[in-house]
Order: C-alpha cells, then sequence, then structure tokens
C-alpha cells in the first residue's frame, strides 16, 4: 500500500461511525470474563478446602483413637467458620467437619457448606478407658 | 444497470470481533472448569481413599490386641463404617495389609477407570 493509499484509509477511518466500538465492547465484556475468572478460582479454593478438612478429620480421628491428644493446632490449617463434632459410640470415634464456604467473602448471601467425616475403631487400651 | 453503494466501513469495521474473542474466552474457561471439577473430585476422592485406608489398617492392627484377633473382619467394619469398600486384607506377623476402594462415577468409568483404591498397612 502506497503512502497517499494509507493515509486515504486512515481519513476513511476517522470517520467510520464505529470508531471506540471495540474499546467500549471490551469495556462491557470485561466484567463477564472476570466473573468467570473469579468462579473459577472459587472453585480451586472449594477443593483445596475439601482436602484439608478431609485431613483433618482424619487426623483427629486417628488421634483419639490412639489415645493421643487431638492436634491443637488444627485451627490454623482449617479456613473460618469450621465446626469439629467428635462423637465416640460402641468403640468407634465419628469426627465430622464442616465449613460454609461463601461467595465474596460473605457479601453475597449464597455459599455452600463442605463437610468431611472419619470414622476410627478406638485402640483396645483407650476403647477400655472411654467406656 | 442498478449501482448499489457501499459504505468503506461496511466490510472491514470491527463490531463484534471483541463478543466474540470473549466468548470463546468463556467457552474455552467453561471447558476448562469442567475437567478442573472432575479432576479436582477424582484427587479428593484419592485423598479420601488414602485416609479411609489407613484407618481401616489401624484399625484392623488393633484387633491384635484382643484374645482372638480377626483382624480382617475388624477392618471389613471399618471400612463400611468409612463408607468404603474392602477390597484386600492380608494378615501376617502381627501386621495387616488392607486395601480398600470405591466405584466410580459413568464419567471415570468411560475414562477405563472403574474403581479407585488406596493401600496401607499396619501392625503392632
Amino acid at each position: 500500500m502506497s503512502r497517499s493509499d494509507w493515509s486515504r484509509a486512515k481519513q476513511l477511518r476517522s470517520f467510520a461511525l464505529d470508531r471506540g466500538f471495540a474499546t467500549a465492547e471490551f469495556a462491557i465484556v470485561l466484567p463477564a470474563v472476570v466473573l468467570v475468572g473469579a468462579m473459577l478460582l472459587w472453585v480451586l479454593s472449594l477443593f483445596i478446602t475439601q482436602l484439608e478438612i478431609q485431613s483433618a478429620s482424619y487426623s483427629i480421628a486417628r488421634d483419639i483413637s490412639r489415645g493421643q491428644v487431638a492436634s491443637g493446632n488444627l485451627g490454623s490449617h482449617l479456613p473460618a467458620n469450621y465446626e469439629v463434632n467428635k462423637t465416640i459410640t460402641n468403640n468407634f470415634v465419628t469426627v465430622k467437619i464442616n465449613v460454609q464456604k461463601s461467595l465474596l467473602n460473605q457479601r453475597l448471601p449464597w455459599g455452600i457448606e463442605l463437610s468431611a467425616i472419619a470414622i476410627s475403631e478406638l485402640e483396645r487400651s483407650n476403647a477400655s478407658s472411654a467406656n | 444497470m442498478r449501482v448499489q453503494r457501499i459504505s468503506p466501513t461496511k466490510f472491514d469495521d470491527d463490531k463484534g470481533s471483541i463478543s466474540l474473542l470473549m466468548l470463546t474466552t468463556i467457552l474455552v474457561a467453561v471447558m476448562f472448569t469442567s475437567a478442573l471439577l472432575y479432576l479436582g473430585a477424582a484427587i479428593c476422592l484419592q485423598s479420601r481413599l488414602a485416609n479411609s485406608a489407613d484407618l481401616v489398617a489401624l484399625g484392623a492392627a488393633s484387633e491384635f490386641l484382643a484374645d482372638q484377633p480377626n483382624p480382617c473382619q475388624a477392618a471389613k467394619t471399618v471400612a463400611s463404617q468409612n463408607q468404603v469398600e474392602l477390597v484386600y486384607c492380608y494378615e501376617q506377623n502381627l501386621s495387616v495389609s488392607v486395601e480398600v476402594g470405591i466405584s466410580t462415577t459413568n464419567f471415570f468409568k468411560s475414562l477405563g477407570v472403574a474403581t479407585f483404591t488406596a493401600q496401607a498397612k499396619a501392625g503392632l
């Protein structure tokens, strides 16, 4: 393209009715893309939390069944709003951990509750002392 | 002959190009998320199985302290309590090896993975 053609094309473009359309379109669509990205990260965080509570419930159940004190610093590895339920029945210890995961750090009313359960048999000596 | 006037920007405008690009991006992200969901589910399931296998092996090993030990029966009980299936149990020299499994959903079956399994060993 010669210099004069290029200038003419540029001039025509400056009169075009869709000038700046791409920028406006980008500005409209960008929030949707950001939202999709944020949802993706949130889903990823759900899996990480699920793995954490599974591991924690297993550790607590094992500690109790072996007569050891359940790890005191588990709270530092678990997310906020977690709830631990420990039940001992018929030589079995049941540990259930529930976590409420909310959207946008509790700014939105929706969320999801994750739970993990681990059941372990009490060791013989601990079973007799528990009963 | 009728001559139709065509605007210079009729064919070379970029209206809708960003929308198309973003739509493609979102579609790719949704497909990626679906794959991520299945992968995450598989990892969580495998982690739960590994933890359950440990608890089953420990429960079975503690049976050796009983007067008439039956570790594999204890392993079966703990496995059913943890909602997993005891696939294999072998006791030898005051130690017990177990393998637990769980049936997968149709998606994983279509990939050729019918069961997730995990092994553990414990003893006195």
